[in-house]
């Protein structure tokens, strides 16, 4: 009788050790799946929806955002200890965070720190109809071939290209690029210059709004009926066709605001320049008294030039030149 | 020629916050033109954000060395001892104090009883004079309150709101108590007339409206200023509170650079605008030279912000 108890016993003993062996190497593989050493490349991948909505926060590094055809997230990292993707919603995700740590001392079971603390250069594949938003730092930003981006940089680079529907990206130190891209628009730097080429509209009612307080707005072919632009010391050009019916604002306290427009324009026009002067290819038929070139050297001008399906054209500058020119 | 470069020394005191505000600017200014040195910088920071990560749980922890405890616990122990003499020679003072008044009033059984009889008439007579008193101030108090219901219900002059040109939409109506939120605060000149809070810096920088500096009257704000500086006053306590730790030594930089250019713009708007007080555009100059310090300072506090999580 004695015996057999001490049999049990000895038994339950072995299968206890047994089962915390198993455990314990789980947890093993699953740490040894999301650490590395430092130095070495990390992948992830998860299985994506089309229009996932991939979120990325880091402190420093470059990261480089590409829309692809597979349903898939890939993310390839550097100097990282750890490196997970997060889905969310169903399967395949419908969001997916990027959790980064060059942390040490992970344990097993322990979260991926995910306060925006790490630092690599990243690269990341996602499908084309993705929503990608990243908060960084300071590092150069690239994102290409998604539906949208929405972007904070503290410092560096923000470089966009065929953004099909909407795009809002700011940083304080850095320029701003946007080229062949479509949608709503939002640009804004405090330092850096902000530049934006061929951008087209979905819907009549996307505007295109660009800011920067001493960086320059260089705007080329926007296609956008409500286009404003606003900066304090930098220049404003906008070179292409303006849309017929549209409106725009520019604003600067001394910079110029150069407009290259058809000849083909028709546009009502109010630019008023306390302390600078106004320039003129346009015969400018004038709303008052007096012809449109002497008001114009008086650094006001308000009249109308086309016969038809006029542009507003509102330009303010307190102490920057005006120059309407012909392309 | 070319400038030399700097050593790693002037870029980790650079880094630090260390150099004066002249030496700062110099730096910045090589480090934008010099490609090895803005190289270095790099290396410099991301050699510190990944000592600050790893040192992290650390540095988070308020532990006393072994030299500052042993110094508290000297002054402590040093303290003591005085404050007993203290306390010690006090009470000795206030009892010899006492007893040599008390001694002073020894009087015989006859005087005690009169000078017991005389206090009591005294104190009756003060306390009618009291009641009259009291009852006399009650009879004041309706019209003071009168008074001040009617400070209260008196007509606030509204201000006519300025139009926005910089941007595509017109200036949204946000109230300047708001809370800064992480998109621009947009701003309504306010109703009432208030004096603003100066911002503290140290930077030299053209100081924007007269508003804004300490000592200036009500009168001298523009119609409609005081809400921008309300709203300005918010976000630069959100930015000042974080900027030292959060912002790189180049991005501090950009920022007081680019803090400059607006207040410059808000000076001169501003003088423009006294100048020709009916001049609806020149208003509008120095709402949109607010709007866009505004517009600044949303920016850097929503990046510390996001920076400091």
């Amino acid at each position: 009788m004695r015996r057999n108890a001490l049999i049990i016993v000895m038994a339950l003993l072995a299968l206890a050790a047994s089962a915390t062996s198993a455990f314990a190497q789980k947890d093993k593989e699953k740490l040894k799946d999301s650490t590395a050493e430092l130095g070495e490349q990390m992948e992830r991948a998860i299985p994506a929806s089309q229009n996932v909505a991939l979120s990325v926060c880091l402190a420093s590094g470059d990261i480089t955002v590409r829309g692809w055809d597979r349903p898939e997230v890939k993310v390839t990292a550097t100097s990282l200890r750890q490196l997970e993707l997060q889905g969310g919603g169903m399967n395949p995700s419908r969001r997916v965070e990027v959790l980064a740590s060059n942390g040490a001392g992970a344990q097993p079971g322990e979260p991926v720190a995910s306060e925006c603390r790490a630092m690599t250069d990243m690269e990341i594949s996602i499908p084309r109809g993705a929503i990608v938003e990243i908060r960084l730092r300071g590092g150069d930003i690239e994102v290409s071939d998604v539906a949208e981006a929405r972007i904070k940089n503290m410092s560096g680079d923000i470089t966009l290209s065929g953004v099909a529907r909407a795009v809002e990206a700011s940083t304080i130190s850095g320029d701003l690029t946007l080229t062949n891209s479509a949608g709503r628009v939002k640009l804004a730097s405090v330092s850096g210059d902000v530049d934006a080429t061929n951008i087209r509209a979905l819907e009549p009612g996307d505007d295109f709004s660009a800011t920067s307080t001493s960086g320059d707005i260089t705007l080329e072919n926007v296609a956008q009926a409500r286009l404003g632009a606003n900066t304090t010391s930098g220049m404003i050009t906008l070179t292409g066709e303006l849309a017929r019916g549209g409106s725009y604002a520019f604003n600067t306290f001394s910079g110029d605001v150069v407009l290259n427009i058809p000849q083909s324009s028709a546009f009502r026009i109010n630019a008023i320049t306390p302390q600078g002067s106004i320039t003129t290819d346009f015969a400018v038929k004038s709303a008052g008294e007096g012809d449109s070139q002497s008001l114009a050297r008086e650094g006001r001008l308000v009249g109308s030039y086309g016969t038809s399906d006029w542009s507003s054209l509102n330009i303010h500058s307190f102490s920057g030149t005006v120059r309407l020119q012909k392309r | 020629m070319r400038e030399f470069c700097l050593t790693e020394d002037v870029i980790q005191q650079f880094v630090d916050g260390e150099l004066s505000e002249e030496r700062t600017e110099a730096v910045a200014a090589h480090l934008a033109g010099c490609e090895d040195c803005a190289s270095l910088l790099d290396n410099v920071e991301q050699e510190n954000a990944f000592l600050a990560e790893a040192f992290a749980p650390e540095l988070s922890l308020a532990v006393p060395t072994l030299a500052l405890r042993e110094r508290l616990d000297a002054a402590i122990a040093e303290l003591e001892p005085r404050r007993l003499l203290e306390t010690e020679s006090v009470g000795a003072r206030a009892r010899g104090w006492f007893s040599s008044l008390f001694a002073s009033f020894s009087l015989s059984p006859r005087a005690g009883a009169l000078g017991f009889a005389s206090l009591a008439v005294v104190l009756a007579f003060a306390a009618i004079f009291a009641v009259i008193q009291l009852r006399s101030r009650g009879g004041d108090a309706p019209p003071a309150i009168a008074d001040k219901r009617g400070a209260q219900t008196a007509p606030v002059q509204p201000s006519e709101p300025p139009i926005r040109r910089g941007g595509v939409d017109e200036v949204a109506p946000v109230p300047a108590s708001t809370t800064p939120s992480a998109d621009v605060v947009k701003v309504k000149p306010a109703q009432r007339q208030r004096t603003p809070k100066r911002r503290d810096t140290s930077i030299d920088r053209p100081q924007p409206p007269e508003a804004a500096q300490p000592g200036s009257t009500e009168a001298r704000l523009l119609p409609g200023e005081e809400g921008y500086l309300q709203a300005i006053a918010s976000l630069t306590t959100v930015v000042e509170a974080n900027k030292d730790y959060v912002l790189k030594p180049t991005v501090r930089a950009d920022y007081e650079r680019n803090l400059a250019v607006v207040d410059q713009a808000i000076v001169s708007t501003r003088q423009q605008a006294k100048r020709n007080p009916n001049d609806r555009d020149a208003m509008e100059f120095v709402y949109t030279a607010y709007q866009n310090k505004i517009e600044l300072l949303s920016a850097v506090a929503d990046q510390t912000r996001i920076a400091s999580r």
